[in-house]
């Protein structure tokens, strides 16, 4: 069972791991990367239409082969949120890069984020539930219950 | 020991110890990494150790705060107890430190329990992701403190982790987070380090090999040196740089000068007296033993000659003399069709071992060649401080003052017939006379010159003394000891085979063989024996039954009279065996034709005894002592 987990995390990783130490273009790019897999493996399509708020365009548009940006919130399939401000649409999926912001916007399903030199995938059991989304098995260590959240 | 160092093969050596460098310097160059990782172990253990007692002491402190309460739960429900958790973690930062945070495990996820830090700070009970959980895991399970390296994160060069311990159950982790910067700094203490060690390895090698190479190169130019162009023996430059480290008594040292060498000079040129240098010089080291004795070219036609030798081996270096002139005598050098020879004096110190230095001992070597050279030149003198050793023995050298200056006299005991009660003839028996007139009995000297060409001069010069008596007084018959090894010197035979031709008298003069050595070669003997008898000779064995006697030896040799060993007749008055022993020689010898010689008739005892076992000859003090001829001229 262990191994089999083990094994079944190595691509994400493998990323996360191996490449984020290699300058902060390069973790830029990564940052781009793992949000494009993480909504693919959420949404199972192969194009996503991302509604950006705060979060540079041109960062997608250079890394993002699979994310197309949308200009207006409803046509989006997940919004991706680096600063907090009103996101003109409701209840689309979101995901931020930071750890408040995914405890501030209660759409929000998944973090991935840099703390302390180190990369983390944050996703909230209840959200993900509320939202229908069933993640592979690969991300299971990255799930948390709101309750867990509460103690703090 | 000094010979075989310049007998080293520079190349071989070179060639050795840059292989074995080599090895040594590619081991320490594969450790490297190993020690690298010690050495950096080492100093993060000492940056860590800096803040271990303080982290312990704020540990203590945030334990003291929450008392018996579950730590995890107390801060996290306690506000004020947060905040002045945080606080006291904000003490640990320092510049080396960049994050200082507790976490604790809350299923399988690590989660923030306070943060310290000044910067990207996280929540109480965000989401922590150590990367190697492994490691976070054993400090929790072992509750033992651990440093991680944290070489896949930019800003972090390492991380320790501190259990935090309540009621003997790890609660949390205490983590400081040192900087980049830290990690970065040891390893450039590090680096400098390693640039240092492999610059002293690369330069001692270098210079090393330098030295070495330099060594061998000086040797080799050294040896050049020391190698006398002409003749290839050392040279003067040798010895003058060898002396400190010569043990003059480790050698016996013979100092040969050829003998008339200018006139070869003046005669056939220089070119013709270089060549027979030369040859002479290849003759010397033939001679000698090639690891052990050293040759050096002493002056123009002086060579000196260390024979590598012990205390106890004095005979064998006088042996070694002795070959070294018969040698260069023998030595013919042909010069455009015509054959030459030389002949030399050497001048022998056997007793180096009171010489303070090599060079003390030479001067000995050189005081005994004037004597060679003065006394007639082709010789060998040996050099002698004292008449006696230490023993009571005459000294070599003294007793071959001796024979120079002829100071020895023959006494003479007689030998009677049994029957008759008449004299048959008188045995000479050799004694020296020193300058006081005091005779010196055969037992102080004659065991020094055993075996040495010495024993074979004086052989010589017995018989010499007793062919003039003979010649002189031709009533007279006398017997003389000949030793086995007289027998096969040719000189010996020679002048014997003289005295029988020219002057006739080998009828009287009668020839002892002293049994008292082991014979290697009866059948040379033999031929010696028959050779003798033919120059009409009488053959007799002198002392049988004290060495290694036997009767087919007896029949072998076919001798005329046998003389039975003192050491039996003087107790066969008394003692069976001795008797016993005495008939069966005795029939032996009268069933062969032998006839028989009794030794030490000491008294009237031993006289009827010997009688009347029907021996033909007697001699001893019973009959007379041995006397100076004067006496035997006198009754006579």
């Amino acid at each position: 069972m262990t191994i089999r987990y083990v094994i079944n995390l190595l691509p994400v990783f493998f990323l996360v791991l191996f490449n984020f130490s290699i300058g902060l273009e390069r973790e830029k790019e990564l940052e781009v990367k793992i949000i494009e897999k993480i909504s693919s493996d959420m949404l199972g399509k192969d194009r996503i239409r991302v509604y950006l708020v705060g979060y540079p365009q041109e960062r997608i548009i250079r890394y993002g082969k699979k994310l197309i940006i949308a200009t207006n919130c409803i046509s989006a399939d997940i919004v991706i949120v680096k600063e907090k401000m009103e996101i003109p649409c409701k209840g689309k999926i979101i995901l931020t890069t930071n750890y408040y912001l995914l405890l501030e916007y209660p759409d929000a399903v998944g973090a991935f984020y840099w703390k302390k030199g180190r990369p983390h995938i944050v996703f909230l059991k209840e959200r993900l539930k509320k939202k229908g989304i069933t993640l592979p098995y690969e991300y299971e260590k990255f799930i948390i219950e709101i309750s867990d959240r509460k103690d703090g | 020991m000094v010979k075989d160092f310049f007998n080293i093969k520079a190349k071989e050596f070179y060639i050795g110890f840059l292989i074995v460098s080599i090895i040594i310097f590619g081991y320490i160059y594969s450790i490297m990494p190993t020690l690298e990782e010690t050495f950096q172990k080492r100093l993060i253990n000492l940056t860590v150790e800096s803040i271990e007692d303080l982290s312990e002491n704020v540990i203590d402190h945030i334990l003291s705060y929450t008392g018996n309460e579950d730590l995890v739960e107390n801060i996290i429900k306690n506000r004020d107890l947060l905040e002045k958790t945080e606080k006291l973690l904000a003490i640990l930062i320092t510049k080396h430190t960049k994050y200082v945070y507790i976490v604790f495990k809350k299923g399988k996820t690590y989660r923030y329990l306070v943060d310290g830090s000044r910067e990207d700070k996280a929540i109480p009970g965000e989401i922590f992701e150590p990367l190697r959980s492994e490691i976070w895991d054993e400090v929790l399970t072992t509750g033992k403190p651990k440093t991680v390296m944290q070489s896949g994160i930019d800003i972090i060069g390492f991380t320790y982790l501190k259990p935090i311990i309540q009621n003997r159950e790890v609660k949390a982790i205490l983590a400081i987070d040192y900087s980049a910067k830290t990690i970065k700094e040891i390893k450039e203490i590090i680096n400098t380090t390693k640039i240092l060690i492999e610059g002293i390895l690369v330069t001692s090698f270098v210079f090393l090999n330098i030295i070495i190479y330099g060594a061998i190169k000086n040797i080799y130019l050294r040896k050049k040196a020391y190698i006398d162009n002409l003749t290839k023996t050392f040279n003067r430059n040798y010895l003058e740089d060898m002396a400190s480290l010569l043990n003059p008594a480790s050698y016996h040292i013979a100092l040969i000068d050829l003998d008339d060498f200018k006139k070869i000079n003046d005669t056939y040129g220089h070119d013709v007296g270089d060549l027979v240098l030369k040859k002479i010089a290849e003759t010397i080291k033939d001679s000698v033993r090639k690891d052990d004795d050293i040759v050096i070219r002493y002056g123009g036609e002086e060579f000196l000659v260390l024979i590598k030798a012990g205390r106890k081996d004095k005979k064998a270096s006088i042996n070694a003399a002795e070959r070294l002139l018969r040698d260069i005598r023998k030595r013919k050098i042909n010069i455009n069709g015509e054959e030459i020879s030389v002949t030399a004096s050497i001048g022998l110190n056997i007793s180096t071992e009171r010489s303070h230095s090599i060079y003390d001992a030479i001067k000995k070597s050189d005081i005994a060649l004037y004597q060679a050279k003065a006394n007639g030149k082709n010789r060998i003198e040996i050099y002698s401080e004292k008449k006696t050793d230490q023993s009571g023995y005459i000294t070599i050298g003294e007793i071959q003052r001796f024979l120079e200056e002829k100071r020895f006299i023959c006494h003479y005991q007689p030998i009677v017939d049994l029957k008759t009660g008449k004299i048959s003839h008188y045995e000479a028996l050799v004694r020296f006379v020193d300058q006081e007139g005091n005779i010196i009995y055969p037992n102080k000297f004659i065991p020094v010159i055993e075996n040495t060409f010495l024993y074979s001069r004086l052989t010589k010069s017995v018989i010499e003394y007793n062919r003039n008596i003979l010649k002189e007084h031709k009533n007279l018959k006398i017997s003389i000891n000949l030793s086995p090894s007289d027998l096969f010197t040719e000189a010996v035979i020679k002048l014997l085979e003289e005295i029988a031709v020219e002057d006739k008298i080998s009828e009287r003069l009668i020839l002892e063989i002293i049994e008292n050595e082991s014979i290697t070669s009866y059948e040379k003997m033999q031929n010696a024996l028959l050779r003798l008898k033919s120059f009409g000779y009488k053959i007799g064995i002198d002392d049988f039954g004290s060495g290694y006697s036997n009767f087919i030896y007896l029949i072998t040799l076919d001798v005329d009279f046998l003389k039975i060993d003192a050491n039996i007749i003087k107790s066969i008055h008394k003692d069976r065996i001795s008797y016993v022993v005495t008939e069966t020689i005795n029939n032996f010898c009268k069933k062969t034709d032998i006839k028989t010689v009794a030794e030490y008739v000491e008294n009237e005892d031993i006289y009827v005894t010997v009688k009347s076992l029907d021996i033909d000859y007697g001699q001893g003090y019973y009959f007379s002592k041995p006397v100076p001829l004067e006496e035997i001229v006198k009754q006579e």
